[in-house]
């Protein structure tokens, strides 16, 4: 019996285009600091595509330091933004997602934004660095927060029919 | 069939509620105090080209920002806005803007990153600071 790959073409292309969705939102609205769609992105990846996510986003990181450089903030992401679909296959495993429970997961994970990328500093220049890298982010933290939770409640039940329905098909 | 049960929201806007809440209190109790009287500090300015140029003034200024601005041969430009205050993209004539040059201009307090902005960054006697031009893919 022929054994069915990993990734079939019609997967890669597809995460591909997903990568790309992921990477094009993080631009278009980098000019608002703070205000971002690829958490919402990455919970929906998570929750309609699975682990496919994990290509999906790694794609992105690298495309983010390909564009704007392997700086040391690009190694905080390696393992910040995989935080988040490890949350959702942890909580929403055996539980149906809502649009508030997400909004709220989204929100969180944005305020503990610079608390988890301050994890890089701590081990590479000590605890003073991390907290002074933290600290004066923190109303920054809190914008992202706020964002996130509002564009989740608004966007999150559209755009999981959508993804739900286009996976379908 | 089993019908998947849709999680309770309550737990994750209490953890949201605490998180908020520790936030604001982390900031405001480590929120620098400006310290008044006059203060002896000095200032290096790290060109692209690794020139350097070198002010030792003394200031009755809270704020770096202010204390520049009275440097007569000093000159520092930027966007400024009220919740972020100027955020530097020339010093002296030379630009190191992030959207035109893929650079800025880095602050450090005693050869380590400054925690605030030039705007924000209150001074104490005897500091230096150091503005250096930072590549992207070299920065923080």
């Amino acid at each position: 019996m022929k054994k069915r790959p990993l990734f079939t073409t019609m997967d890669l292309v597809l995460d591909a285009m997903l990568s790309a969705i992921l990477f094009v939102s993080q631009i278009s609205l980098s000019w608002l600091p703070n205000v971002e769609l690829v958490s919402l992105l990455l919970i929906l990846y998570t929750l309609v595509f699975g682990k496919h996510v994990w290509l999906i986003l790694y794609a992105f990181v690298l495309l983010e330091g390909l564009v704007y450089g392997f700086g040391l903030w690009w190694f905080t992401y390696l393992y910040v933004w995989p935080i988040l679909p490890a949350a959702v296959f942890l909580i929403y495993k055996n539980k149906m997602p809502g649009a508030v429970s997400i909004s709220l997961l989204s929100g969180i994970f944005g305020m503990l934004f610079g608390l988890f990328c301050s994890g890089f500093y701590f081990v590479s220049g000590g605890p003073g660095a991390a907290l002074a890298w933290w600290i004066p982010g923190i109303p920054f933290d809190i914008i992202h927060g706020a964002g996130n939770f509002l564009l989740s409640l608004i966007l999150f039940d559209p755009l999981y029919r959508l993804l739900s329905s286009l996976k379908r098909r | 069939m089993n019908k998947l049960k849709r999680f309770s929201p309550f737990l994750g806007g209490c953890a949201a509620v605490v998180i908020l809440a520790l936030l604001l209190a982390v900031y405001t109790l480590t929120k620098p105090v400006p310290i008044t009287g006059s203060k002896n500090i000095s200032i290096d300015v790290v060109y692209e080209n690794n020139e350097t140029d070198h002010y030792q003034i003394s200031t009755e200024a809270q704020f770096l920002l202010d204390a520049l601005n009275a440097i007569p041969d000093f000159k520092i430009d930027g966007t400024a806005s009220q919740e972020f205050g100027l955020m530097v993209t020339s010093i002296n004539g030379r630009r190191a803007d992030y959207k035109k040059d893929g650079a800025y201009w880095s602050l450090l307090c005693d050869e380590e990153p400054c925690s605030y902005g030039v705007s924000q960054q209150t001074i104490r006697d005897g500091e230096h600071y150091t503005f250096q031009y930072t590549l992207v893919s070299e920065g923080y």
